[in-house]
């Protein structure tokens, strides 16, 4: 499975949310929840889920599999 | 205050939450501390239909968890008040996600009124909402439809309040996370808990969820009873067999789920693009935008500033030599010399706090600086801070006291610790006084390019510091950021000037009190028992073969002991030490160094309280900053007297 930190700008489906980091469910990060990565280039990417737009760091992207 | 009915304002961050809160309670708000933490709380009164109410604007939390200091304040709340309404506020734009926290709280027994917010936006995006059938779904909790900028629905706010009446609400979830929370409940009615504390009235059902969460305090609670841990731990684990993965997200995934079947049909939802942030948040050009909007900030304070300032000075010239000509002998000195020379030259910066704290809330207000945080977070990675220290070291430039109490949003304690350490180092508006102060005296051509050395050489120690830190004393990897990145808004006015003068308000009193304070002793201890030989001179002597090495006499070192208690004493005991012929008593070089050892030694007492109470009431770590900040500022006070000595400066 490939990680949100190597997609390009699309909409991906959340998998499976590794390691130990809660605040993801919080904001809604969960297996299931579609993800659309708008930017991710240099710096943090920049994400939406729902109409929530977010950064995250690429290691903490790293965590999160996703699937088309 | 007892008969009235608490009113507590739940809700997520950046949901408009503090903007309903003003519109509920108009100009009765106090800001006040939690007990034993200093995170604000704010109160105030709302009275309606001739009914008086308590409102408290509880902080911003993504779900009841007890992961972080505000999230522990907030439920904490909500556990020991079981009679309060709840206003659960709401942004339409992200019900999806908002609605999470929506059926904690009814886990937990609550019945809220729900406030679905920035409802102007959300029908401005073709977002809509049928509030009727969310409220059926929801078994009956009220629901109001809100904007509190621009007053809409405040009024149906106050009638649901006014009306409220706790129903009883449950929503269940899958079987199988049905039948697990059935077990361990079944397994709590058989064993006993210590009953007193503050979970002795909370729902089974609820300390069930949340020990499959895996909530740090509910484990603690389960644990003092071994039988009771050992069995509902193995149910746990059967639970985690089966759903072949951890219990933690799957009650995540569960509400989630939840919240989309109450949604569904319902709740139209629209995805609104913008590409700004690809520009904002880019190493680059974002850093260069940074650095401009920070210039136009800082030439709108500095230019604005100006204006006001020589017409304070102006006044307090006026006022001197008016009361001059008319207090008796005796007291004409402590009043002119003592008490304008002293809260005058410190109100005259009045102006620059002022528009400082303006711009800073009118950049939180419009969604800039949420931008910065997750713009610097690499750099702040590096010297060992994170991205979330950036709005706190901002915060810190107007005053250290807010600047340390805006650590607790860093989720990570140990990146917390470190911000807090380091944050004394940021120079303070207090600061600004003295910088302001020696630089219109001594380097009046010069005085942007003198504010500039010595504020970039405490930023140049604050970024050495941080990195020593980081890497020797408070170690760990820094936590992975997690920024969420508010809409961009027009400027919320209202919202910007309660802010400001929430912020500003501390610096006036200050003048008022210890300044005064400070200002009326320090003149008695320059002038008794006489002038030729004062108390203030013992004082200031035991202090001189110290401050001598950096080219500092009695009087100046007088002036830096008085600076412990306020920093702008510095400026109003130099003043009356002086005798107002400052410029003659000491040569640039002296001055220089007497204003960077100002800006970097021993943090101000409501500093040194502060960093106390924010790590812990740790004497350890509060000692560590205070002893660091002295011991730098005496190094570098006589390296750089020396230095500027050799380089035949006298």
């Amino acid at each position: 499975m490939e990680s949100l930190a190597d997609k390009k700008p699309g909409t991906y489906v959340v998998k499976e949310v590794c390691g130990e980091y809660k605040k993801l469910y919080d904001l809604r990060i969960v297996p299931g929840t579609r993800i659309t990565v708008v930017y991710n280039e240099r710096g943090p990417m920049i994400v939406r889920v729902g109409n929530s737009k977010l950064a995250i760091g690429r290691d903490l992207a790293r965590l999160i599999k996703v699937v088309k | 205050m007892e008969d009235k009915k608490i009113v507590a304002l739940v809700g997520q961050p950046n949901v408009g939450k503090t903007t309903i809160f003003n519109e509920l309670t108009g100009m009765t708000q106090r800001v006040g501390n939690w007990p034993g933490v200093t995170v604000e709380k704010k109160e105030g009164t709302m009275a309606y239909k001739g009914v008086k109410f308590h409102v408290i604007d509880l902080p911003g939390i993504y779900s009841l968890k007890a992961d972080s200091l505000d999230q522990k304040i907030a439920r904490d709340f909500i556990i020991e008040n079981k009679d309060a309404i709840i206003v659960d506020v709401i942004d339409t734009n992200n019900l999806n996600r908002n609605l999470y926290l929506t059926l904690q709280l009814i886990e937990l027994g609550r019945s809220p009124i729900l406030c679905l917010n920035f409802i102007d936006e959300a029908e401005k995006y073709g977002i809509s909402v049928d509030s009727k059938k969310l409220s059926e779904r929801l078994g009956g909790l009220p629901v109001v439809k809100t904007s509190g900028r621009y007053k809409i629905g405040i009024e149906d706010l106050k009638e649901a309040i006014f009306n409220y009446k706790p129903i009883h609400c449950e929503i269940r979830y899958s079987e199988l996370l049905e039948d697990t929370v059935r077990e361990i409940v079944e397994k709590l009615e058989k064993y006993t808990l210590p009953t007193e504390g503050k979970f002795k009235d909370v729902p089974k059902r609820w300390l069930a969820i949340s020990f499959l969460e895996g909530d740090p305090e509910v484990v603690e609670l389960f644990k003092k009873n071994e039988d009771l841990f050992k069995e509902v731990k193995k149910i746990k684990e059967e639970l985690e067999r089966k759903i072949r993965h951890d219990a933690e997200s799957y009650v995540a995934e569960e509400r989630y789920k939840k919240v989309d079947e109450i949604l569904k049909g319902i709740w139209k939802e629209k995805i609104i693009f913008d590409d700004i942030d690809r520009i904002l948040l880019h190493p680059v050009y974002g850093i260069a935008i940074f650095a401009i909007v920070m210039y136009i900030v800082y030439t709108v304070v500095i230019g604005l500033g100006d204006v006001f300032i020589e017409y304070i000075e102006m006044f307090f010239e006026y006022l001197g030599g008016y009361l001059g000509g008319i207090i008796p002998e005796p007291y004409r000195g402590v009043v002119v010399e003592g008490i304008i020379g002293g809260v005058g030259t410190v109100l005259t910066f009045f102006p620059y706090v002022a528009f400082m704290m303006l711009s800073l809330s009118l950049l939180e207000s419009v969604g800039y600086l949420a931008r910065v945080s997750a713009l610097f977070h690499n750099i702040m990675a590096k010297i060992g801070l994170s991205g979330g220290s950036t709005i706190p070291l901002l915060i810190s430039f107007g005053c250290n006291v807010p600047g340390i109490l805006a650590t607790r949003t860093i989720p990570d304690p140990l990146r917390r610790l470190a911000t807090i350490l380091v944050t004394p180092l940021v120079p303070c508006s207090a600061r600004f006084v003295v910088i302001g102060f020696m630089a219109s005296a001594f380097f009046a051509s010069h005085a942007s390019l003198f504010a500039m050395g010595i504020i970039a050489i405490s930023l140049l120690l604050l970024v050495l510091v941080s990195y020593v830190v980081g890497k020797y004393i408070v170690k760990g990897k820094p936590e992975e950021p997690i920024f969420e990145l508010p809409p961009f808004r027009l400027p919320d006015w209202n919202y910007i000037l309660k802010r400001a003068w929430a912020y500003t308000k501390h610096f006036l009193i200050r003048a008022g009190t210890i300044i005064l304070a400070g200002s009326i002793l320090f003149y008695y201890l320059l002038h008794y028992p006489s002038e030729e030989n004062c108390y203030g001179m013992l004082l200031g002597k035991m202090v001189e073969p110290i401050t001598e090495l950096m080219g500092i006499d009695w009087r100046g070192a007088l002036a830096l002991l008085a600076g412990i208690i306020a920093k702008e004493l510095v400026v109003s005991t130099m003043e009356i030490a002086y005798n107002g012929k400052i410029v003659e008593a000491l040569t640039p070089l002296q001055a220089f160094v007497l204003t960077l050892v100002t800006v970097l030694y021993i943090p101000c007492l409501a500093t040194i309280a502060s960093l106390f109470f924010e790590t812990g009431k740790s004497i350890k770590w509060t000692l560590f900053a205070v002893s660091y900040n002295l011991i730098l500022a005496t190094l570098v006070g006589i390296v750089v007297y020396n230095i500027g000595r050799l380089l035949g400066f006298v």
